[in-house]
């Protein structure tokens, strides 16, 4: 929070210290999402909702402000407010962007880490047919990284190709294994992501890397602590998460020619020497669109594999082995998601959304279903 | 009443006269350049040239986006909105008519632009295209 408040000051002192010329060229635009949900189980849980209506977990609002400093050169900054933070605002994204030539520009600044086709606009309900983003696969803790990104315009034959490259780093408080934040911090981040668009068929590959990967688990310091103790300390090294080397892999395609549409992706993440296990996500959905409203379905699957666990994992100690096994016990995820969603257009740049997902976790054998709706807008 | 009945009877003829302007449109700029630019500039992938356009409710602009891009009004509002919310492109500027068009193309040679009526176009301008 201190860090949001401090941003938000920066971006507006930023947005407001420019010359006056400037600032009357300050475009104003703004999306929002007011979803509510709940479980139809009394125990069921699911993306962070519960048997009790909630409109917290997924609600948020933005105001984004695009300043132009030159003809090449705009400044642009996004404050958001999110229900799942108690509405405190904060700063999203918050770059420079420099037009180097007709098909390449230059951003630099606090920018979203483009693993996946709708990460760029994951916030931007209204951009994409789901209620949200299928979360079998968009299920990477952080969502943004400081530092440059290339984006570069092709035009071949029929084809347009994006390609975008980016370098920089990831520090932010996530949720990862237990219910308490964990510092995630990943140093010297690189990769890439291109796009081929051939007429209502896009296509696209992602690839990111860093040596430096530090996704801290408080819960486990004491366990880490006493694998030392007692000589395992090759254990308690491959548990942690600590300047590891991770690499994500991503593919996916979406066609979409107005009437209907299809579109899958396929992720592969793994940190290695780390309690993380190797992730593999995939979804693959398709909708019809009619005058006025649509309907479309999404199956998607999550097969996490704890890599080598016998020669890595093995501890000398049976009460501390028991501790160990239940640490990546919970980590992994191995769950099916089935949804189907109806989207009503209700007025030119809103929308009306209303969505049902099964989710079966084949480790617990728990079945969730979760029933949601929405209305997203842009202005 | 009356006031009632004369809206009633301009919002009809407005409605129905709608698709007389299909016929009609075109794509004009100071510069020469392919059919095929022309999507790419409206949909946010190219800027070789300065696209403008027409309200959203106008009918020469849905004939346009329906012909030429191939896509509905809605299809595209989402388009942009992902194109402006990740810093991947600048709305295009819209303007209220085809005189206002033709007065921005004939000002600027790095400009494109659509209007409803062919015979308003003169010697300075090429047509790219049509719908």
């Amino acid at each position: 929070m201190k860090y949001s408040l401090a941003a938000c000051i920066g971006a507006a002192a930023l947005t407001i210290g420019l010359p006056s010329q400037a600032q009357e060229k300050i475009e104003w635009s703004g999306f929002g999402n007011i979803a509510a949900g709940m479980t139809t189980g009394s125990d069921d849980q699911l993306f962070g909702y519960d048997n009790d209506l909630d409109f917290n977990p997924e609600t948020l609002f933005a105001l984004q402000a695009k300043a132009s400093l030159s003809d090449k050169l705009t400044v642009t900054t996004q404050l958001m407010s999110r229900g799942s933070d108690d509405f405190d605002l904060g700063v999203e994204w918050a770059y420079l962007q420099y037009q180097l030539t007709d098909s390449t520009s230059v951003n630099m600044g606090k920018l979203r880490l483009p693993l996946y086709i709708y990460s760029d606009s994951l916030d931007v309900g209204y951009s994409y047919h789901w209620l949200r983003t299928p979360q079998s696969v968009y299920r990477v803790a952080f969502d943004n990284y400081t530092g440059v990104s290339v984006q570069h315009n092709a035009f071949v034959g029929d084809f347009i190709f994006n390609t975008q490259v980016i370098a920089g780093t990831v520090k932010d408080d996530v949720e990862a294994g237990g219910s308490e934040l964990s510092q995630a911090e990943l140093n010297n981040l690189i990769g890439f992501n291109a796009s081929a668009i051939y007429n209502n068929l896009t296509m696209r590959i992602a690839y990111y890397q860093t040596n430096d990967t530090n996704i801290h688990l408080q819960e486990i310091d004491t366990l880490l602590t006493s694998l030392e103790q007692i000589g395992a300390g090759d254990v308690a090294s491959e548990l942690e998460a600590s300047e590891d080397k991770g690499s994500f892999a991503g593919i996916g395609f979406m066609y979409d020619n107005f009437n209907w549409f299809v579109g899958a992706e396929y992720t592969q993440l793994e940190v290695e020497n780390s309690y993380i296990p190797k992730q593999r996500s995939s979804y693959i959905t398709a909708g019809k669109r009619f005058e006025n409203w649509s309907l479309h379905a999404t199956l998607g699957q999550t097969d996490d594999e704890i890599v080598d666990a016998e020669q890595r994992f093995t501890v000398p100690a049976p009460q501390l082995q028991g501790i160990v096994n239940q640490v990546l016990g919970g980590v992994v995820n191995e769950a099916t998601y089935s949804s189907v969603g109806v989207n009503f257009n209700v007025a030119p740049g809103a929308v009306f959304k209303f969505d049902v997902t099964h989710s079966d976790d084949k480790r617990t054998d728990a079945s969730d279903v979760l029933v949601s709706a929405a209305v997203q807008f842009v202005f | 009443m009356k006031k009632l009945v004369v809206f009633l009877i301009l919002v009809t003829a407005s409605v129905l006269s709608a698709p007389a302007f299909a016929q009609n449109g075109v794509v004009v700029s100071q510069t020469e350049i392919d059919e095929a630019s022309v999507p790419r500039i409206y949909l946010g992938q190219s800027r070789v040239l300065n696209g403008v356009n027409l309200p959203e409710d106008s009918a020469v602009r849905k004939a346009f986006e329906e012909k030429l891009l191939g896509q509905s009004g809605e299809q595209l509002k989402r388009h942009w909105a992902k194109l402006k919310f990740t810093g991947r492109a600048t709305p295009l500027n819209e303007l209220n008519g085809d005189d206002a068009v033709l007065e921005y193309v004939l000002n600027n040679p790095q400009g494109i632009g659509y209007i409803s009526d062919k015979s308003k176009v003169t010697d300075k301008l090429n047509i790219i295209a049509t719908f």
